[in-house]
């Protein structure tokens, strides 16, 4: 009975929908493709997609889960490229030391977001879309619009170009998969990772049963700054030149994977496993639509197609948790006669 | 005693120190290039308030009535994209606009369906969905400029009465359209309580999803006029016109002017002047010779003082109840 319950269960859960909808994408672009699809080459060119969304996408699902938005994740992730590439270029700092102060500069701008949000009663995604203005413009006036190109750094290099296996396993991806696993840990099984659910769920349960809902904010805000900051330093490292507005359009594939993935928009709910399956889908479509040579703008208009899909799902969902909660609430208030059966 | 309770209520008013901001920045600004008020530029100040002011008109609008539009101006570029297409392909330009405003309106209707359909939060539907407008608007034209060759469509916009732009006049007297619509009709006075507190709203037997839903339609529509305006004048409509930036200096312009970004507090007056304000301050950053960069980053730190000062006059009023509250219970 329970082992029947868990296999139904999982034949009608997120997961299994969208590792169909992996499969049948892959399908029917290998069918389309001759082929070309499922070359190892190709195979690894999609987790590479992966890798700049992935940092967005972790950190826009944790800050989701705690009931947040990070609108400025692109920018923060931009400018902090653009602070790495004027360092190695501009100063004769250690390029190590660069890395880390553009991460520095990722986890400063989410501190500033998270200001704005705590101190000043901002929404988030209003807030995190005036920083995105400001930095973004700032961004512009550091390298101008024709980008700032980085070359001969050895640092930079190995991390943009280094493939182990034969070419087949590039160390961005390693990091990207990584960071995926021990973020999905940490929420999944420390007490911690708990806590950004509940005060997803319900903040001030939450500050009630002795957690600091503010002080969870001001680390998760920062936290998605410092990622964002990791994918632009990856973008930089990968194509050896910043722009200020480098990852913004990856910005919304992130919040898009982490919405399809299933972590509810209105926090506490969803996971690091569906949010890899979600990234995994836009990067299969992309991949085979970049390898059947569509044009860019379908991506466009299937990422917002998404989205709003995604948020559908999740709207449903959200109504269909509450009766249920409703239902569980009326069978336990009503008499004990009528609870069997 | 009444020129001391004028001025008191003047000081208090937070459209009067917009005004006083508004000639500090102009006199700022011509002090620095006395070429900032010759006629020219405040017609060029003026032609930009038009294509934004006929946005904001309807973002402030919905913002009153408690709700939100990122995709108004990605809607705005597509249906005007249609209807530039549609003129060139040899409707009557009349025809055209009419069409896009029905593309716009359809737009509209869909941000409705998303709302109060599907439940999905308006702010991110709609900025999930300005995505897909915006793709699509760079696919028909192949992300080039679509150019519009009928005469007749270019006087639309080119007009002038007394040597002021006729697009100025139309942006003027549709802030005072709407204002009077809102403040002496019984659906303005709605539009009001929808936003300020939704609950009271359906107590009183208003149906809050119908009164958000005509302001959703009619943000759409006022942006493809925007769009319309915009073409117009420049005789042409490129992919990458009226997109975010565009629709968050509309948003800009409404919160600097007072209305609340919760919705059900703020007037078209105001916000009539927070959209001068925003557009002579851009102006005067491009007079100097500051880059674009400098507007988006003015852009963003304008918006983050506009919510601040909000959040400060909420926080007073709320003492201010406070206070009175405890009067009445002493």
């Amino acid at each position: 009975m329970k082992g029947g319950k868990t296999v139904r269960e999982f034949f009608t859960s997120k997961t299994f929908s969208l590792l169909l909808i992996v499969v049948v994408l892959m399908a029917l672009f290998t069918a389309l493709t001759d082929g070309a699809m499922v070359a190892p080459l190709n195979i690894r060119n999609i987790f590479k997609e992966m890798v700049i969304m992935s940092f967005l996408g972790v950190g826009a699902a944790i800050l989701m889960l705690s009931g947040d938005i990070d609108l400025s994740a692109g920018a923060i992730g931009s400018f902090a490229g653009c602070i790495l590439a004027l360092g190695l270029t501009e100063s004769e700092l250690p390029s190590w030391f660069c890395y880390v102060l553009a991460l520095l500069t990722g986890a400063a701008c989410g501190l500033v977001n998270a200001f704005l949000v705590n101190a000043l009663h901002f929404q988030s995604f209003i807030a995190t879309l005036c920083t995105s203005s400001v930095l973004g413009g700032t961004g512009f006036m550091l390298i101008g619009g024709q980008g700032l190109k980085v070359k001969g750094v050895a640092l930079l290099n190995w991390l943009g170009d280094t493939k182990l296996l034969d070419g087949l396993l590039p160390v961005t991806v390693i990091i990207s998969l990584a960071f995926i696993v021990v973020y999905g840990v940490i929420l999944a099984r420390t007490r911690f990772g708990r806590s950004i659910y509940l005060c997803g769920g319900n903040r001030n349960a939450a500050y009630l049963s002795g957690l600091y809902p503010t002080r969870l904010s001001y680390i998760l805000f920062m936290n998605s700054g410092f990622l964002a900051a990791i994918s632009g330093c990856v973008y930089v490292s990968q194509v050896k030149t910043a722009y200020a507005n480098s990852i913004t359009s990856y910005q919304f594939t992130g919040l898009t994977a982490s919405i399809l993935g299933g972590v509810s928009f209105m926090g506490g709910a969803g996971g690091m496993g569906g949010c890899f399956l979600g990234m995994l889908v836009l990067s299969v479509f992309y991949n085979g639509v970049t390898t059947m040579g569509i044009d860019y703008n379908y991506r466009t208009i299937f990422n917002g197609l998404l989205l709003v899909g995604g948020l559908s799902l999740d709207a449903v969902n959200a109504r269909r948790r509450v009766r249920q909660v409703l239902k569980q609430s009326l069978v336990a208030a009503s008499p004990p006669s009528e609870q069997e059966g | 005693m009444n020129l001391k309770s004028a001025l008191r209520s003047a000081a208090g008013s937070r459209d009067f120190w917009l005004v006083l901001v508004l000639i500090a920045v102009l006199a700022v600004f011509a002090l620095v290039n006395p070429l900032y008020l010759s006629f020219n530029n405040i017609k060029n100040i003026m032609f930009s308030v038009s294509v934004s002011g006929v946005m904001m008109v309807g973002i402030a609008a919905l913002l009153i009535s408690g709700n939100m539009d990122l995709s108004a101006g990605a809607v705005g570029c597509f249906a005007t994209i249609i209807g530039a297409r549609l003129m060139n392909a040899g409707v009557p330009w009349g025809v055209a606009v009419l069409a896009t405003v029905a593309v716009g309106a359809a737009c509209g209707f869909l941000n409705v369906l998303m709302a109060y359909k599907l439940g999905i939060m308006p702010f991110i539907g709609t900025l999930g969905i300005s995505f897909v407008w915006q793709g699509l608007a760079n696919q028909v034209t192949h992300n080039a400029a679509v150019h519009i060759e009928n005469e007749s469509f270019w006087k639309l916009g080119a007009g002038k009465i007394f040597d002021i732009p006729v697009v100025f006049i139309y942006v003027a007297l549709l802030c005072a359209l709407y204002g009077l619509f809102l403040k002496y009709t019984r659906f303005g006075r709605r539009v009001y309580i929808c936003g300020g507190n939704r609950f009271a709203a359906r107590l009183a037997g208003i149906n809050h999803e119908k009164v958000g839903a005509i302001m959703m339609v009619n943000c759409s529509v006022l942006s493809s006029l925007a769009g319309v305006i915009l073409a117009s004048r420049m005789h042409e409509i490129t992919p990458t016109n009226l997109q975010t930036t565009s629709t968050m200096s509309a948003i800009t312009a409404a919160l600097l002017g007072g209305v609340a970004f919760m919705g059900g507090v703020g007037a078209m007056k105001g916000a009539f002047i927070g959209l001068l304000l925003l557009n002579a301050f851009k102006n005067g950053l491009d007079m100097l010779g500051m880059d674009a960069y400098w507007q988006i980053i003015a852009n963003g730190l304008l918006l983050i003082t506009a919510i601040i000062v909000d959040y400060i006059n909420q926080r007073s009023l709320q003492n201010r109840l406070n206070r009175k509250v405890n009067e009445v219970n002493e």
